[in-house]
């Protein structure tokens, strides 16, 4: 008697995180089962679509993609056993894509010159298509130098995100308006030229992302 | 010569005084007289023991006496089917060779109906033994003989029953025991005659195997049970009813391993492979006591 082959089936092809700024990569992996114990064993090859076709197979159940538009987003994905046997192509948990900015007084891109011991309100918006994204806790941090926006929150440059607002929680931001909002007090004993990072992290993790703005203290 | 009496008188305590006492013996002349008549008892005592041993062994055994069965009709060997009652026949008698005359050869009978010591009287009772009589329903006509002749034999029968589960092929003996008691108390010479009987079934004709059809071809996925459908395309000549068992033969499929679920069963059994690859299994059909036959 003939035995024939089953190709696995794709359980889940999970997203490690479902809310995200735009560019921010996320990581999916994928789970398969198959009625063959033998080819469980042995394991399984993946295949990815992003959005451009299907890639060749590889032996890693994980792959990372970073989306250019705001909105929900999904990728698609079959698994192979080792006797080529493929699964149906599988969706994945959709991700949601965020745009978020800073808004005035600070713009991204340059050296916004305060004053040392300066009160700077630091406001972002965070939404797609003009919808405002409300209901988030956006964590700050101000670190010395110019970093990365993706800087490690433990980093040892952080700075305490000193606020002067008593309605501002300890580095997290609040919404107001449309907004989320902080206010943040320039360490007093900056020198002059010396520049600080602030980093918000809409979604509180680094996972979410991260944008940035540069401080300059003035002369 | 005047007796006297001895007395002891012992005192318990101040109240209480025990007297015992006691005849004389007999004079010397007592003694000597009840000596003699002691001798002459034992003496008589003795005599009578002796008479009383020689009238014992006076009934000695009858040296050419002895019982006989002698089989006619059917033969003592043949072949029955099962379910059969045979009736056997046969004579009992007492043989008496020479009947010699007169007291001092210890005959039971010297005659027809006449013996040296009444009651003249043999009873000859029948035991039957072997291997299938628990199943005979008959235990014989009779059960028991009483001759008082040596000269006129009896007629009897031994009915036996073949089991109706006996085999083809197979042969059983019985016996019957007839065993003689003169009612006089004297021995024969031979107080026990055995009936012998063997009885065997048809020879068994030679076996045909059953043949089985293992169905298929099959297939499936792996992982999965697949069914096995198989027939039975002969049952054989066998008596016993037909059992199945499914093995597998032979597979291949890779590192996995096939099993088999309900191997007994001619329609029902399933066998599941984990990994893909080809598999053969085997169909074999017993005839219960029989030969074998495999299908693939």
């Amino acid at each position: 008697m003939t035995i024939a082959n089953v190709p696995p089936t794709i359980a889940s092809l999970t997203p490690n995180v479902t809310n995200v700024l735009v560019g921010q990569n996320v990581t999916f992996t994928g789970s398969a089962t198959d009625p063959s114990g033998v080819d469980t064993t042995a394991g399984f090859t993946w295949s990815f679509d992003l959005g451009s076709g299907y890639g060749s197979f590889g032996t890693s159940n994980q792959v990372t993609a970073s989306f250019a538009t705001c909105g929900s987003h999904t990728i698609d994905a079959k698994a192979r056993d080792k006797d080529l046997g493929v699964s149906d192509p599988f969706t994945s948990s959709a991700v949601s894509i965020f745009d978020a900015q800073f808004l005035p007084p600070l713009k991204e891109g340059i050296y916004n010159a305060v004053q040392k011991g300066q009160v700077v309100p630091v406001k972002i918006s965070v939404g797609c298509a003009g919808v405002f994204n409300s209901d988030l806790s956006p964590a700050i941090q101000l670190y010395t130098g110019d970093q990365a926006p993706d800087v490690d929150p433990s980093d040892p440059t952080a700075a305490v995100t000193e606020s002067v607002s008593n309605a501002d929680t300890s580095g997290i931001m609040r919404e107001v308006d449309g907004q989320y909002i902080y206010n943040l007090r320039v360490p007093s004993t900056a020198t002059a030229n010396a520049l600080f990072t602030i980093v918000v992290r809409p979604f509180g993790t680094v996972a979410g992302g991260s944008m940035k703005v540069v401080l300059k203290i003035r002369k | 010569m005047a007796r006297r009496r001895k007395t002891w008188r012992f005192r318990l305590d101040d109240a209480t005084t025990l007297e015992v006492s006691a005849a004389d013996g007999p004079t010397e002349k007592q003694v000597r007289r009840r000596g003699r008549w002691s001798l002459i008892l034992g003496t008589l005592l003795a005599a009578l023991m002796v008479v009383a041993v020689a009238s014992a062994d006076q009934l000695e055994a009858d040296a050419d006496a002895a019982v006989e069965a002698v089989p006619h009709g059917n033969s003592a060997s043949a072949t029955q089917s099962a379910g059969t009652t045979v009736a056997y026949d046969f004579s009992a008698q007492i043989v008496n060779t020479p009947p010699n005359s007169g007291a001092s050869d210890n005959d039971v009978f010297e005659t027809a109906g006449t013996c040296t010591t009444a009651p003249c009287a043999v009873t000859v009772t029948i035991t039957r033994s072997g291997d299938w009589l628990a199943s005979s329903p008959d235990a014989g006509t009779p059960a028991s003989f009483s001759f008082t002749s040596y000269l006129a034999p009896q007629d009897g029968t031994i009915r036996v029953t073949v089991p109706s589960g006996m085999p083809c092929g197979t042969t059983k003996t019985m016996t019957a025991a007839l065993s003689a008691t003169a009612s006089n108390g004297r021995a024969l010479s031979s107080s026990s005659f055995n009936l012998s009987y063997v009885i065997s079934t048809p020879a068994c004709a030679a076996n045909t195997a059953p043949t089985v059809d293992a169905g298929g071809p099959y297939s499936g996925d792996e992982g999965s049970d697949i069914g096995l459908n198989g027939a039975t395309a002969s049952d054989g000549d066998g008596p016993g009813p037909l059992s199945y068992l499914w093995a597998i033969d032979s597979s291949s499929v890779g590192t996995g391993s096939c099993s088999l679920t309900n191997a007994t069963s001619l329609t029902l059994a399933t066998i599941k492979c984990t990994d893909n690859g080809t598999a053969t299994v085997k169909l074999t059909a017993t005839e219960a006591g029989r030969h074998r036959i495999r299908q693939r």
